[in-house]
């Protein structure tokens, strides 16, 4: 968080987000709360739930699936994600 | 197959010599005494991660936050080298104690650790500990033999990231019965090529910029493409560059390693007569680049905060020694290049190598040591740490006893082989490369004693004063070229050669050349 975290806030606007992130990723899937903002806890489910890998060049079909499972997972159980 | 170095571990701790703090009462009695208090050990090797990139080993970027944690309370090794430039050879290295070539026959294609070698869970195993694998698939997975000695060997996505093998060990931890101490591998692809990453993590260093390069269309789309940095050389982007190969003994064809030294002007060669595009980077693009690979640094180190997190949530790590390193670098430009194979630099076999976790003594911890250390060590540190010995064959020396301040010889220089054919000599101050020769041929010894030092095979550069290893000094200080390559010369001269060679799978073949190799 420290490290994108650009106006030192301890969250992740869509604008702040949005300048670090891969363009395919989309902030309102992880912004539970619909406060516009990225909290540690929803970073957190990002985190456990996207890999950071582009995996249509790493792994293909396959590899979504897992990550799709693997958020879908996370979604469920905001404290304790079921991957990590 | 019983190990003849296992019978040392075995008699050192039925005499319950070495001691690593008091009896946890959760341990097995029936265990030997000196493993009932040993410590759980993770092992993490980073793929690709170049030391220098980690804030901790000096990159200005913030890459690294949970591991210069770590670093703050633990001892940093900052001079510490992998034994080769390439994923399965320095596996082979770290997990034998041994160099490449003394494994197995040193070719890139047939290279597998053989049965009868002996690999650090193995020799845990037989002295007690739990031992799990969990490694990111690529050329780490359990048919290049590294599963030996593990309960078990888990692979995540194939060269994925530590975001699917973290999980995998969580999970096993989860369910042992902490009756034994337990040894980690735990393994992730996230600082390899492509460096371009999703989530969040495209851009920490570059925030809202987007390269424009004539001719390149989407500059994002075309960096995520698994051929393009080993289409770079000297600044411009070959696209559609096609590698040579040549006809290797098995009959398949092989990527060639006689064109890597020249793969510059193979690929300027090959745009003049209008086989591939030459595309011109710039500045910025290639600066870009270089913070695709930081972020990608911080890609790892945030699973690893998790995965620390995690242990310390599960009660283990207060007992459990975390060790951090890396199979190999990467050359981010340094020598025309965006690989790790074509050479052995610095930027390529200079790795972190972090000690951390609860069962690191107190009067250790926050601090660095200088001294070289080198992948040969890591099997007689952890060996130690787990209260015996490493088996006879094992090189390298216990990192653990100095530490302890114990008497060990200092290591005068590292010996790197490189999965091309390259040999390195580095010393605190130097560095000599060998090339032009294959490990491989019954004659190497020889040629690298008899060869003209000044034929061009040989480079020296002053490292301590030139840390990117950008002038060859040779021609310069002859005699210390001379003097090093002796070195070279009398341990290569004394290595065992390997023989262990297997032919890959089609499916094997396939899914490595999908991703670059061979």
């Amino acid at each position: 968080m420290a490290v994108l975290d650009g106006d030192g806030d301890g969250r992740l606007s869509r604008v702040e987000a949005g300048l670090v992130a891969h363009p395919e990723l989309r902030f309102e899937d992880w912004d539970r709360d619909g406060d516009d903002m990225l909290d540690a806890a929803e970073l957190r489910l990002l985190l456990y739930g996207v890999s950071p890998l582009l995996e249509r060049h790493r792994g293909g079909d396959e590899a979504d699936q897992a990550g799709r499972a693997a958020r879908e997972a996370a979604e469920g159980d905001r404290t304790a994600p079921a991957s990590w | 197959m019983t190990h003849p170095g296992l019978a040392a571990c075995a008699a050192v701790l039925a005499l319950g010599l070495a001691g690593c703090g008091t009896d946890p009462p959760a341990r097995d009695p029936n265990l030997a005494p000196a493993v009932r208090g040993a410590p759980n050990i993770v092992l993490v090797v980073v793929d690709g991660m170049r030391g220098d990139r980690a804030h901790f080993m000096g990159n200005p970027r913030q890459t690294t936050p949970n591991l210069d944690a770590l670093a703050a309370q633990g001892v940093v090794f900052e001079r510490a080298f992998s034994q080769s430039n390439e994923s399965v050879t320095s596996h082979a290295a770290i997990f034998t104690g041994r160099y490449p070539s003394e494994v197995a026959l040193p070719d890139y294609f047939t290279y597998v650790v053989p049965p009868e070698a002996l690999l650090i869970p193995e020799a845990l195993r037989a002295v007690g500990y739990a031992t799990g694998g969990f490694v990111a698939g690529g050329h780490v997975k359990a048919e290049y033999g590294f599963d030996q000695g593990f309960d078990v060997y888990e692979h995540g996505q194939d060269f994925g990231s530590f975001h699917s093998t973290g999980p995998l060990a969580l999970r096993w931890l989860e369910g042992l019965d902490r009756q034994r101490p337990f040894f980690v591998f735990l393994h992730g692809y996230d600082c390899h090529r492509p460096y371009a990453k999703g989530s969040l993590f495209l851009h920490p260093f570059t925030p809202g910029e987007h390269p424009t390069v004539p001719g390149i269309e989407d500059f994002e789309a075309e960096h995520a493409l698994r051929s393009f940095s080993e289409s770079i050389y000297d600044g411009v982007y070959y696209r559609g560059f096609q590698h040579l190969r040549a006809e290797h003994a098995s009959g398949e064809w092989v990527l060639d390693p006689w064109s890597y030294p020249s793969m510059p002007q193979l690929a300027a060669a090959q745009a003049q007569a209008g086989l591939c595009e030459a595309l011109p980077l710039g500045e910025q693009a290639i600066h870009h680049l270089t913070a695709h690979y930081d972020a990608s640094v911080l890609v790892a180190d945030t699973y690893l905060g998790l995965f620390v997190e995690r242990l310390q949530q599960l009660g283990l790590w207060e007992d459990t020694l975390l060790i951090v390193t890396a199979d190999h670098g990467e050359d981010l430009g340094d020598h025309g290049y965006y690989n790790h194979r074509s050479g052995i630099y610095d930027s390529t076999t200079h790795v972190p190598l972090l000690l951390a976790g609860g069962a690191l003594p107190a009067a250790w911890r926050g601090t660095r040591r200088t001294e070289l250390a080198d992948a040969l060590d890591l099997f007689p540190t952890i060996m130690d740490v787990a209260g015996s010995v490493a088996p006879t064959g094992a090189r390298g020396r216990s990192l653990w006893a100095e530490l302890a301040g114990s008497q060990v010889a200092p290591k005068p220089f590292s010996l790197q082989q490189g999965v091309l054919g390259q040999t390195s000599l580095r010393t605190a101050e130097y560095r000599l490369v060998f090339s032009g020769r294959l490990l491989a041929d019954p004659a190497y010894a020889r040629f690298l004693a008899e060869e003209p030092i000044d034929s061009g095979a040989f480079a020296l550069f002053h490292t301590a004063l030139d840390p990117l290893e950008q002038v060859d000094v040779l021609l310069d200080q002859p005699e210390q070229a001379q003097q090093l390559r002796q070195a070279a010369v009398q341990l290569v001269s004394g290595l065992e050669q390997g023989t262990s060679a297997q032919t890959p799978s089609p499916e094997s073949i396939r899914a490595m050349r999908d991703q670059g190799y061979w």
